[in-house]
């Protein structure tokens, strides 16, 4: 299964966190218009009892009478949702509201002169009612039989009926809201992504060998990805073409040999010996051409993402190894390293650097080759490799073709001692180092590698 | 001296049995890494010819894993690749010296003899005991200066022991390191070797380079003048 896309990752995670947080505002804003409506209610409910209550006077008998008329018309509609009564605390009722008509409301505990309370209560029907409740005493009266407890109730009908319209409209906007904040989301998501999937097109378009590079600008996030994809490319554009003329020259030069062996072979009285010599000679010469052609075919090269190494590890490796192949000769091989500057070359291209030149040197000393890491600050700070050993030397003739740039090698250049150098030289050139070839103060060869870091 | 070829490539294993049969090696052959680790392990091997490029098991893995069991013959890497990484790779894995292929059979010859004077600790191609000289490279021997006429299997024999000096060799090791199939175990022939040299090396029966060690073996006492 392949991995949801960007696009589709966002729009889940956004999605989840705007419903939760859109939930609780819904269930908060829902909870809190309930409370200050009921709040509302309450407070007119107590005006009602207060008005209610300054109607009322007691005669001399102890009766209460309603001397002003309730100004509250709906005390006087049966079935209003506004009830009132009045219940002596010996269970007399000496009042109720005409509006109660028909209603039975389970009678209430006696309250004390006072005391007063809310409470949800359900009328016979099941309607859901809220009743305030208030106890009074008329005069100095404090006796608990003299005293009366006056009801207010009102129908919560119209209250719920208020919240639930108010959770409908709540409702359809939280939603409306979702969609649209998704909507935008899709669009942003749609703009910022929209230099990925130029990206993604443009490198569609070098496989399909439209362009030979990532052409456009792209922002600093992604720019750093697709600089060093074209010089990916370059890289390989660079080792093709390397590649390719290789190639060329190795088909090239092994035509000479070839034809050389098919004249000996045509030539009618050949000798065995003749021939065998011939022979001999002609793949020696290939042998040499195809060693130089494949190794220098085979450097990498500096890329854009060559991991930096420890040249003084690679050292290490080389000299253990010869060491082990020249271990007849009992060769001192000192490694001195004055630099722990790590180095951006390819480990394969540094390896055959490093065991070309300290194999010649092994190869040529008397006992004693000096190998030397340092830096050097001369033009830039570069890496300085130094190997010395104390055989024979290397002739100014053979030294100043080596250094000369770019030089091309014939044939017959390319065989035994200059073989090292010379692919030693193109990888120096390969990364824009510099070779120098002097006298070593051991009496030998010294060979001086520049490396850009 | 016994030597196990690891080559994958038929015609050139065929060449190095025949030339390393042809110059007086007992020659163990494998064509492939698996194969080779297994001779390696179970036969007296002295020293090792092995390709790196090997289908399988790599030559370097085979190498690694012989010298995890203790193996510590030498081994002499043959490599088509030229590149130094491989080279270093293989002797870091346990090689002793490579060759590039293509070489020359002087040249592994030669590279062989040295790997096997290194392993018994003889720097030069020569080993002197008194008034004998034997010579690894041209495989003569010399009594006080003069040219012995020796059998390839008289050689064998001595080379081997001179090569071993100060240490009891049985009869049943020189068999192993001189034949190389399970030949005629025989040691009545090794005996008659045994006889033949001492005539050849000490006629007036003065030195007594090869000493009998009854019911062990044979010892050769180098005399240092």
């Amino acid at each position: 299964m392949t991995p949801p896309s960007i696009n589709t990752r966002m729009l889940i995670a956004a999605g989840l966190i705007l419903a939760g947080f859109l939930s609780i505002t819904g269930i908060t804003l829902e909870r809190t218009y309930r409370v200050s409506a009921e709040d509302a209610l309450k407070e007119r409910m107590m005006i009602h009892l207060s008005v209610l209550i300054a109607s009322l006077d007691q005669d001399e008998q102890g009766n209460i009478h309603m001397v002003y008329a309730l100004p509250e018309p709906r005390f006087f509609t049966p079935g209003s949702g506004l009830y009132a009564k009045i219940i002596k605390n010996n269970g007399e009722i000496p009042w109720s509201s005409p509006s109660m008509l028909g209603m039975e409301i389970s009678s209430h505990e006696s309250f004390s002169r006072g005391d007063q309370n809310f409470e949800h209560i359900f009328s016979a029907s099941g309607e859901p009612l809220l009743s305030l409740s208030i106890g009074l005493t008329w005069g100095e009266h404090d006796a608990k039989n003299e005293g009366y407890t006056f009801v207010v109730i009102e129908d919560l009908g119209r209250i719920n009926q208020q919240v639930k319209h108010f959770r409908h409209n709540l409702w359809i906007s939280l939603g409306g809201v979702t969609v649209v904040l998704l909507l935008m989301l899709t669009l942003i998501l749609r703009w910022g992504l929209t230099p990925l999937r130029k990206a993604a097109k443009e490198i569609g378009e070098i496989e399909a060998g439209m362009h030979r590079e990532i052409e456009g600008e792209y922002p600093k996030e992604l720019s750093g990805l697709t600089d060093n994809i074209n010089a990916l490319i370059r890289t390989n554009s660079e080792h093709e073409s390397r590649y390719t003329a290789s190639l060329g020259d190795l088909a090239h030069s092994l035509k000479t040999p070839l034809a050389v062996l098919r004249g000996a072979v045509e030539t009618p009285d050949t000798s065995i010996e003749a021939l065998r010599k011939t022979t001999e000679e002609q793949i020696q010469r290939m042998d040499q051409i195809i060693q130089y052609q494949l190794q220098r075919a085979a450097t990498s090269g500096r890329t854009a993402l060559t991991a930096p190494i420890n040249p003084e590890r690679i050292a290490n490796k080389v000299i253990a190894a010869l060491d082990k192949v020249y271990a007849d000769k009992k060769v001192q091989g000192n490694l001195t390293v004055n630099t722990t500057h790590e180095l951006h070359i390819e480990e394969g291209d540094l390896m055959e650097l490093l065991g070309n030149l300290v194999d010649n040197a092994y190869k040529w000393c008397q006992g004693h080759v000096d190998i030397t890491l340092s830096l050097e600050h001369h033009h830039g700070t570069r890496l300085l490799i130094e190997v010395a050993d104390d055989g024979p030397g290397i002739s100014q003739e053979l030294s100043d073709k080596v250094v000369q740039r770019g030089w091309r090698r014939s044939e017959a250049e390319i065989t035994g001692h200059g073989l090292g150098l010379s692919l030693v030289s193109d990888i120096v050139n390969l990364y824009e180092g510099e070779l120098k070839v002097k006298q070593s103060p051991l009496g030998g060869a010294l060979i001086q590698i520049y490396l850009p870091l | 001296m016994r030597v196990l070829i690891v080559e994958d490539e038929e015609e050139l294993r065929l060449q190095l049995h025949q030339r390393l049969v042809d110059v007086g090696y007992a020659v163990d052959v494998a064509e492939n890494g698996e194969e080779g680790k297994y001779i390696g392990k179970e036969y007296p091997i002295d020293v090792a010819v092995v390709d790196i490029g090997l289908p399988n098991m790599s030559g370097i893995e085979m190498i690694r894993k012989l010298r995890e069991l203790d193996k510590d013959f030498p081994v002499l890497i043959l490599t088509a690749r030229g590149r130094w990484q491989d080279k270093v790779e293989g002797l870091e894995a346990g090689a002793d010296d490579y060759l590039v292929k293509p070489f020359h059979m002087e040249e592994l010859e030669a590279r062989l003899k040295a790997l096997l004077r290194r392993a018994a600790g003889v720097s030069q191609p020569t080993i002197t005991s008194g008034p004998i000289t034997l010579n690894t490279t041209s495989q003569e021997v010399t009594l006080d200066g003069t040219l012995l006429d020796l059998t390839a299997y008289e050689f064998k024999v001595l080379e081997y022991l001179m090569l071993n000096a100060g240490q009891v060799i049985s009869k049943t090791v020189l068999t192993e390191h001189i034949y190389a199939q399970d030949y005629d175990r025989d040691s009545n022939v090794i005996e008659v070797f045994i006889g033949r040299l001492r005539r050849k090396l000490d006629p007036e029966n003065e030195i007594k380079p090869i000493e009998t060690l009854r019911g062990r073996g044979y010892r050769f006492n180098m005399i240092n003048e």
